[in-house]
């Protein structure tokens, strides 16, 4: 029998934290960039849903937040590699793998774990720095089984900690989220092969 | 909880709402500045979300200001190799003298404290490890024989060396904890074990120097006494002024944690094999070996923790694994008597 994970934060401390982070993001920013987001720009999206195509490249602001085991993993919408937008919390009643990287092609080796993860019943979800059109071309090439959400500009990553906004690209990172959307394992920075990936899941699911 | 509150209430025996969990280990190839240990130290903290930080120098460090050097080959898992030392003759003894405690690698190491302080969120509780001085000794000697057999045969020698070393880090200790260390993580390194020397003999030659330093630590919350190796000398140490208490639980040769719950007035850190389970290309006996300790402490008085320093090889899964675990494992109710 398992103890429900400690909520040490849950969604509305979640988003008070990633609040804080703004703020000092904010703070922490160059005078220059800092005007431009005072003057021009809108705030950044709040936390909790991110959707893309809503501030511009040149004056982006990334929300920079941080997952922990036992909070609920942030929502987010972002276009997906299948044509259609993906919403993590739609999942609901499913695992979730979530896999950031900064290209595409570091994500298709997944495919070699995707029909252990199904059979599991954990779906597999890529993040990487990319436009939607170009994972949907790639997509369709590699006839890639599992849906990637296309994170062009960071925001989503940077959510999860794993935007590296000195190099703009992503850091690699994995997020097992449980049926009830909290995060259940977090490995961030840190680039696994797929088979090491699909053994931490599978311990995971069948009763850490 | 904070990590603060989780680790002083671990501390205290205190109900908490999870046991607090931290490991470290040496990054081979950033370890030899201020600035690196404590980039490798944060960004190793950052992905683990460890409840405390154990900054884990390397290990000559303390030997240097007598002119102790080795050579890295600037590869993660590569240890590196004695390069220099100090004492090639007998008469080499006496030219073990009191050092500047803030000069060269001890005024690096303060440093890497004060870097790994300023870098971590306040609630986080920071170690400094500081050795032995015996153990400093031997790093002025290609071997460990080679200092037992001085110990026997230039007894006076010796003891004169010692007291220079400890006299060096009693005040280097005190900067460590001005520049943000909550305590002192004292390893005895290769000495309190049976297998080194006798409990009579450890009595002899470190417990003074040891209680020294721990004296120049007194009054920082957080100080740790870890007893290194197998056939340790633990129960032989429970009276060192400590809040906690380190070794190699899961060695059959050391007394284990549930024994510890009654001998100990201090609480118990460790439980994971460092050498063993932590290893293995998966993680389940290493959760495995957390629930079992779960289990012996009742989650009273411990910190969830490896036996020692983890090898570079540890696979990350594990230790995500093992970070997880200690959300999810149930807590039992009450300690097993």
């Amino acid at each position: 029998m398992k103890r429900t994970p400690v909520a040490r934060g849950g969604a509305a401390v979640a988003a008070m934290n990633v609040a804080a982070l703004v703020l000092a993001a904010l703070s922490a920013l160059a005078p220059a960039a800092r005007a431009q987001s005072d003057s021009k720009n809108p705030p950044p999206a709040a936390p909790g849903t991110t959707t893309p195509g809503t501030s511009s490249p040149a004056a982006h602001v990334h929300v920079y937040g941080q997952v922990y085991v036992g909070d609920r993993a942030p929502d987010y919408t972002l276009d997906g590699s299948d044509g259609k937008v993906v919403r993590p919390s739609r999942f609901r009643g499913d695992w979730v793998v979530m896999l950031f990287a900064d290209r595409k092609e570091q994500l298709a080796p997944l495919v070699t774990i995707h029909g252990d993860l199904h059979n599991l019943g954990v779906r597999i979800l890529g993040v990487c720095r990319e436009k939607a059109h170009g994972l949907q071309g790639y997509a369709n090439r590699q006839k890639l089984p599992f849906v990637m959400g296309a994170d062009w500009n960071g925001d989503v990553s940077a959510m999860y900690g794993l935007y590296d906004a000195e190099r703009s690209m992503i850091s690699p990172g994995f997020v097992l989220v449980d049926r009830d959307g909290i995060v259940r394992m977090a490995l961030l920075g840190k680039n696994l092969p797929p088979e090491q990936i699909a053994a931490l899941v599978r311990f995971a699911v069948s009763g850490l | 909880m904070t990590p603060r509150e989780r680790v002083w209430g671990a501390l205290r025996g205190g109900r908490l709402d999870r046991p607090p969990i931290s490991f470290w280990g040496h990054f081979y190839d950033r370890e030899s500045s201020a600035r690196d240990l404590a980039d490798a130290t944060l960004e190793f903290r950052e992905t683990y979300r460890w409840d405390w930080v154990k900054l884990n120098p390397r290990r000559q460090y303390h030997a240097e200001p007598w002119g102790v050097r080795h050579r890295y080959t600037g590869r993660a898992a590569d240890k590196p190799t004695l390069e220099s030392w100090p004492i090639r003759r007998p008469e080499d003894w006496a030219g073990i003298t009191k050092r500047p405690h803030d000069g060269g690698a001890l005024g690096e190491q303060i440093e890497a404290v004060r870097l790994t302080r300023s870098g971590l969120p306040p609630d986080v509780p920071l170690l400094a490890t500081v050795f032995t001085p015996l153990a400093i000794l031997r790093e002025m000697v290609p071997n460990p024989d080679d200092l037992g057999a001085a110990l026997r045969a230039r007894p006076q020698a010796v003891r004169a060396a010692l007291d220079a070393v400890t006299a060096t880090f009693e005040p280097f200790v005190q900067e460590l904890l001005r520049a943000g260390a909550d305590g002192i993580y004292f390893a005895t390194v290769d000495w309190a074990t049976r297998d080194r020397l006798s409990p009579a003999e450890y009595l002899e030659w470190a417990r003074p120097t040891d209680l020294r330093l721990l004296a120049a630590a007194a009054g920082a919350p957080f100080n740790v006494l870890h007893v290194c190796k197998s056939r340790n000398l633990l129960f032989e140490l429970a009276d060192y002024p400590v809040s906690a208490f380190s070794w190699a639980a899961t060695d059959a040769t050391n007394p284990s944690l549930a024994e510890a719950r009654t001998r100990l007035a201090g609480a118990s850190m460790g439980g994971i094999s460092h050498d063993g389970a932590l290893l293995d290309a998966t993680p389940e006996r290493a959760v495995e070996e957390l629930r079992r300790a779960l289990e012996a402490t009742g989650g009273r008085r411990w910190l969830a923790a490896p036996g020692c320093s983890i090898p570079p090889a540890t696979p990350p899964g594990t230790l995500a694994a093992l970070r997880s675990a200690v959300e999810s494992v149930p807590l039992p109710a009450e300690p097993r008597s």
